[in-house]
């Protein structure tokens, strides 16, 4: 699956949410380590993930997980307005499958 | 556009929420990573809707992010601040499929001071909590991408809107509820996933997950920790028999769970006794008052394949529940059919080895209830049919003796494990045989609704080592 991502963290206003509060704040402040965070993070989330898990001083395991991982929910529209959900991998055509409380028509 | 002086103020009352938040919840924190003019950013007007006070697309979207995070943050416990990175910019989209979103952990920690379980991978936001300490500092815990062209670009999901409103009840047919779907996938974010390969049955870099250590094979009687890569591979489409052997979700689930869709049949009937039903998204439910009771007839439509009820067939006035088998047209199709000839009820046989029919789709006029059974189900009752020369008859209700999407056996919850295997969906989400509909569900259906209840995923993830709020 190809993903477009559009934009990039260095441009422009950041928008920090809350417990539910939004709050607009300048992409200069503070907050630029959140920014720097996500985008560390986007570019640096690979589609497998970590090749091996780094141990660190008290033992401690880590690895990154992985695009491969995330959960794409997809949904496929019948003539009817009718709705299949399924969940694919980054790796996967967009779906033929169809979840089953929400099949179309017989196979 | 926004003052200094506002910014500090704002920034202010945020970290006052965060201090309030320490005692009881967690502080989810979403960050908007699309640029201006796009996804959390789009300036175009829109009226506020159902509890979300918007007045910009992007704001609206902002919000619902804000209202499932402070669903989830009232709901679990973690003394540090849980970081998701969003965006919700263009992703693969056509006119009639597309993606709507995904959301997932970047990374993992094991054998941290206090894990409560020994080589075993637990989420980044997890691991927090438990520490008590960012283990990453500087990285976000989680990510989310949703589809910021559906409702704006028409050639994405033509006809298809996010709705933006808090209130389930008042999501229009043509609109997806964003909320239900935010609050889905953060839960995954969360550690509602596990990370085995599904092509090779492998754990992950080596190691099993916190949630795969509570999925258990009622077939083999193991968890999933216990077996081996060739047996998970197995397990994996056990379709029906893999459950949740934690233990905060089996006793959750008799206060969650209705009760199950059955049909009974007396003592001569090779299906003796309750056997569970899958339910039609269409037509009335069954009831437990109101049992729909009746002689069995297998249609015949006099076209090849003639039991398949895609064409208009006749039942005699003793006969009162069609016995139809998939393919060949709509399941409503069938059931309009069927409603025609006299028949008080459906019962659908698939045409798959595994499983029982998915009985979606949607028709005017349907006054009778379907239900699908399994192929094996289904054989024995035509057997029956032979045998006693018509004379079956079968009672559909819902059963109060047994919970719907439980094991009857075990009394544990199952898990979605199709065969063949669908990675993404398998085995990272409840069964769909559930009712009333899960959120951790594989689809997002039309009465979930998070602002009121995240019925069973709490619990799961408290089995996860997750502490929730009180």
């Amino acid at each position: 699956m190809k993903m477009k991502l559009q934009g990039s963290a260095s441009l422009g206003l950041a928008l920090l949410l809350s417990s539910g509060v939004s709050h607009a704040v300048d992409g200069t402040d503070g907050l630029n380590k959140n920014l720097e965070m996500m985008e560390k993070a986007t570019n640096e989330m690979s589609i497998d993930g970590s090749t091996r898990a780094e141990v660190r001083g008290d033992g401690t395991r880590t690895a990154k997980v992985g695009l491969r991982h995330l959960k794409f929910l997809t949904i496929t529209l019948g003539p009817d307005g009718e709705r299949e959900f399924s969940h694919q991998t980054i790796d996967a055509p967009l779906p033929n499958e169809t979840s089953p409380k929400s099949n179309l028509e017989e196979q | 556009m926004h003052s200094r002086y506002l910014v500090t103020s704002t920034l202010l009352i945020s970290l006052s929420l965060m201090a309030a938040n320490v005692r009881a919840g967690a502080e989810i924190v979403v960050v908007n990573f699309d640029p201006p003019g796009l996804g959390f950013n789009d300036p175009t007007p829109v009226a506020p809707v159902g509890g979300n006070a918007g007045t910009t697309l992007g704001e609206q979207r902002l919000n619902v992010f804000g209202r499932a995070a402070e669903i989830w943050g009232a709901t679990i416990e973690s003394p540090v601040p849980i970081i998701v990175g969003a965006l919700f910019s263009p992703l693969d989209c056509a006119e009639t499929t597309g993606v709507l979103g995904a959301a997932g952990p970047t990374s993992v920690f094991a054998d941290f001071p206090g894990a409560p379980l020994a080589n075993t991978w637990h989420v980044s936001a997890l691991a927090d909590s438990l520490v008590g300490e960012d283990l990453a500092p500087g990285e976000i815990d989680l990510i989310a991408f949703f589809n910021g062209d559906i409702g704006v670009n028409p050639g994405c999901l033509t006809g298809l809107d996010w709705y933006n409103g808090f209130d389930h009840e008042n999501n229009p047919d043509s609109e997806l509820d964003l909320l239900a779907v935010v609050s889905h996938e953060i839960a995954h974010g969360l550690g509602f996933l596990e990370l085995t390969d599904s092509d090779t049955g492998e754990f992950f870099l080596g190691l099993p997950d916190a949630y795969l250590a509570n999925i258990f094979d009622t077939s083999l009687g193991r968890f999933w920790t216990e077996l081996s890569d060739a047996e998970r591979l197995v397990s994996q489409v056990n379709t029906g028999n893999l459950v949740w052997g934690g233990d905060s979700v089996t006793l959750a689930a008799p206060s969650t769970l209705g009760a199950r869709p059955s049909a009974q049949f007396s003592g001569r009937a090779t299906l003796r006794g309750s056997i569970e039903v899958a339910e039609a998204s269409f037509g009335p439910a069954l009831s437990s008052a109101r049992p729909i009771v009746g002689r069995i007839a297998l249609a015949d439509d006099g076209v090849a394949p003639s039991s398949d009820g895609c064409e208009p067939f006749d039942l005699r006035p003793n006969q009162k529940i069609a016995l139809i088998d998939r393919g060949g047209c709509a399941f409503t199709q069938k059931t309009l059919n069927a409603q025609a000839a006299g028949a008080r009820g459906v019962i659908i046989v698939n045409n798959l080895p595994q499983g029982r029919p998915p009985l979606g789709g949607a028709a005017a006029g349907i006054e009778i209830p379907t239900v699908g059974v399994t192929l094996e189900e289904g054989n024995a009752m035509k057997a029956d049919l032979a045998r006693f020369k018509g004379a079956l008859v079968t009672r559909l209700r819902l059963d109060r003796s047994f919970s719907s999407g439980v094991d009857a056996n075990s009394g544990l919850v199952r898990l979605f494990a199709p065969d063949p295997v669908q990675p993404g969906s398998s085995t990272s989400h409840f069964d769909t045989s559930a009712s009333p509909n899960l959120l951790m569900e594989p689809s997002i259906n039309d009465d979930l609704a998070p602002s009121i209840s995240l019925d069973l995923s709490p619990a799961l993830l408290e089995d996860t080592g997750w502490q929730l709020a009180q």
